[in-house]
């Protein structure tokens, strides 16, 4: 069933292609262990995101910081939704040598994580082994699945969108939204690498992330979606939040078809409306819950995970600039019919 | 005599704004500041086109200088400037930093299209320009540390720090990739640029940005507008994805894989 969704050998050339412009993306995984469990609650060992505070103490939980009128505040760096799915967004599939990237790092910080996320865990499946993790677990060196709805961790795909993902990671991997750069679209900008700053107001809640240098305004004050025209299509989508109590709650339509969940083929539909739940627990834990639900679902897909405070014994840190339009040396996965050199087989079809 | 350049402005600015009356004190952020939050467009539209005074021909929006120092409102170049600029305009138009989605480097957001949004936490202040869909985080703090000068970058490194009612932004570090306008008013990686935002009503910001690079020009000079408020209810800064559907493959030359000829 797994050999499905593994690469298919004349896409190699592509994906090992792709896999040097990709680099600087996955290279932090291991430096960082951000692909780690997520730490235990209680957030000791928390800030582990972010490879510059190798070695520093994170700064011990207090309770949920308020502001002036008495929201909680999640101002500040955030490490991204952890395990999110920087790779993958579902379970690792079977493959040797490190189980696709994941799960094989250095592992938390020290004094964070379960059991099993230590310093140079093994590669996490044998081939053909079954999913390294038991819903909602964390066990044998793996992480804890993303998808906690359907119970298998996979998206709900209708059999024609399953088709559809496959057709893209069979060959169309140079379709990757990121490395062309684009903005990841919602729920996926909240897992990406390097980290978010946070700015919040009465009226709004801002993430401006490192990666991509992407952001989200999510306006606070009960407005309606301004954006009534379903063709209008954004790659961020049209985000508008409210407070539920002491959760934050964010409603986003009106995204692209031109993002994935993760970077493995993972499509994101057109259609897809999410709605995310954002709770702080203490002062350095964000719990994260993302309802995505479209036609081409055969049900709603309930994402969970959770945010550590990042960089908060660094008065200092500040992001810096993801020119990613820099040098870009994408062209030479340019299909032929649009100028470039790469064959036109497995060219998005949408 | 920089500096007098730079205060002298400022305080004529200052002079004429507050027209004798008592001078306007915009409302204060929780850390005491002044709140310059909100969404604002600037009103040098023209600006986007040529910052130099130029008229209205097809495809070009005309308008005023935005130049205000100096006297003759043109920018103070050195000898090759202009004969760079004028091989630039004849032979390499479509390099135009904004043609390949490239961040428009600072000031050249303060007039781009489509305006801005501030929001402030305190030490932070963050401007979010719809257009290329940047956004620039301001520390406050005058400790934090500065960048090495080896280090450049398209939207360079910005300090901020507040002048009583004015926010000072001091950026650095620029990689001079960036023009300043679509008329290929080029930059370098040496330039300096002291921008100075300053709330003159409730829905005026008055803009000033004194640009020195001693590569370039022959001293500093000065640029001001003013920047209006957006009230409209609901009114969002959306999305500006410019590598959408981008047509510039064409413009590549035939060593990088494109059509055109060797670059020169």
């Amino acid at each position: 069933m797994n050999k499905n969704r593994g690469f298919a050998s004349s896409a190699m050339a592509l994906v090992a292609a792709a896999a040097v412009a990709a680099v600087f993306v996955i290279a932090p995984v291991s430096i960082t262990g951000q692909d780690a469990p997520a730490a235990t609650p209680g957030g000791k060992g928390g800030g582990g995101f972010g490879g510059k505070g190798g070695g520093k103490q994170a700064v011990p939980a207090g309770p949920v910081p308020r502001t002036a009128d008495g929201k909680p505040d999640m101002s500040g760096f955030w490490g991204g939704v952890q395990p999110g799915g920087v790779t993958s967004i579902e379970p690792a599939p079977a493959r040797g040598g490190g189980g696709g990237g994941r799960g094989a790092g250095k592992g938390g910080p020290p004094g964070g994580g379960p059991a099993g996320a230590g310093p140079g865990g093994p590669p996490v499946a044998a081939p053909g082994g079954p999913p390294v993790a038991a819903p909602g677990g964390a066990g044998g060196g793996g992480r804890a699945n993303s998808i906690v709805d359907p119970a298998d961790g996979k998206v709900p795909y209708t059999a024609a969108a399953r088709a559809k993902s496959d057709a893209l990671i069979a060959n169309g991997m140079f379709h990757e939204p990121e490395l062309h750069c684009y903005m990841s679209g919602v729920p996926h900008n909240m897992w990406v690498q390097f980290g978010q700053q946070t700015l919040q107001t009465k009226d709004y809640v801002v993430f401006n992330w490192e990666f991509m240098h992407s952001r989200r305004i999510i306006p606070l004050d009960n407005r309606p979606h301004q954006i009534t025209n379903p063709a209008v299509k954004l790659f961020q989508g049209e985000s508008v939040g409210h407070w539920e109590g002491d959760t934050l709650v964010v409603d986003t339509t009106n995204q692209n078809d031109k993002t994935w969940f993760d970077t493995s083929g993972h499509y994101k539909p057109e259609d897809v409306h999410v709605v995310e739940r954002f709770t702080m627990t203490d002062s350095n834990t964000i719990e994260y819950e993302a309802t995505v639900t479209s036609a081409e679902f055969t049900q709603p897909m309930v994402v969970k995970g959770r945010q550590t405070r990042a960089n908060a014994n660094d008065p200092n840190y500040e992001q810096m600039e993801f020119a990613c339009i820099e040098g870009n040396a994408d062209l030479q996965h340019y299909t032929e019919d649009k100028g470039g050199k790469a064959k036109n087989v497995g060219a998005r079809t949408q | 005599m920089r500096t007098c350049l730079s205060v002298c402005a400022s305080f004529a600015a200052a002079a004429m704004l507050a027209g004798g009356q008592t001078p306007y004190k915009a409302p204060r952020t929780s850390e005491g500041k002044p709140d310059l939050s909100g969404i604002w467009f600037t009103q040098a539209f023209a600006a986007a086109w040529d910052i130099e005074d130029h008229p209205t021909v097809p495809n070009i929006v005309g308008g005023p200088s935005i130049i205000v120092d100096p006297p003759d409102k043109k920018i103070p170049y050195q000898a090759w400037g202009p004969a760079k600029r004028k091989d630039l305009i004849e032979n390499h138009a479509f390099d135009d930093p904004q043609a390949h989605c490239y961040p428009s480097g600072i000031p050249r957001v303060a007039y781009a299209p489509f305006g801005f949004e501030i929001t402030q936490s305190p030490g932070v202040v963050v401007m979010m320009p719809e257009n290329f869909h940047m956004y620039r985080i301001i520390p406050t703090n005058d400790n934090s540390p500065r960048l090495p000068a080896s280090m450049k970058l398209f939207n360079g490194e910005s300090r901020g720090h507040w002048e009583g009612e004015t926010l000072v932004v001091d950026v650095t570090n620029q990689n001079g990739r960036t023009w300043l306008d679509m008329a290929a008013n080029f930059t370098t990686d040496t330039l300096h640029v002291v921008e100075r935002y300053t709330r003159i009503a409730d829905g005026t910001l008055h803009y000033e940005a004194t640009l020195d690079d001693p590569k370039l020009y022959t001293r500093p000079w000065t640029m001001a507008f003013n920047i209006r408020r957006e009230t409209k209810p609901g009114y969002e800064i959306l999305e500006f994805a410019c590598w959408e559907g981008e047509r510039d493959l064409a413009h590549y030359t035939k060593e990088d894989g494109g059509p055109q000829g060797k670059s020169k």
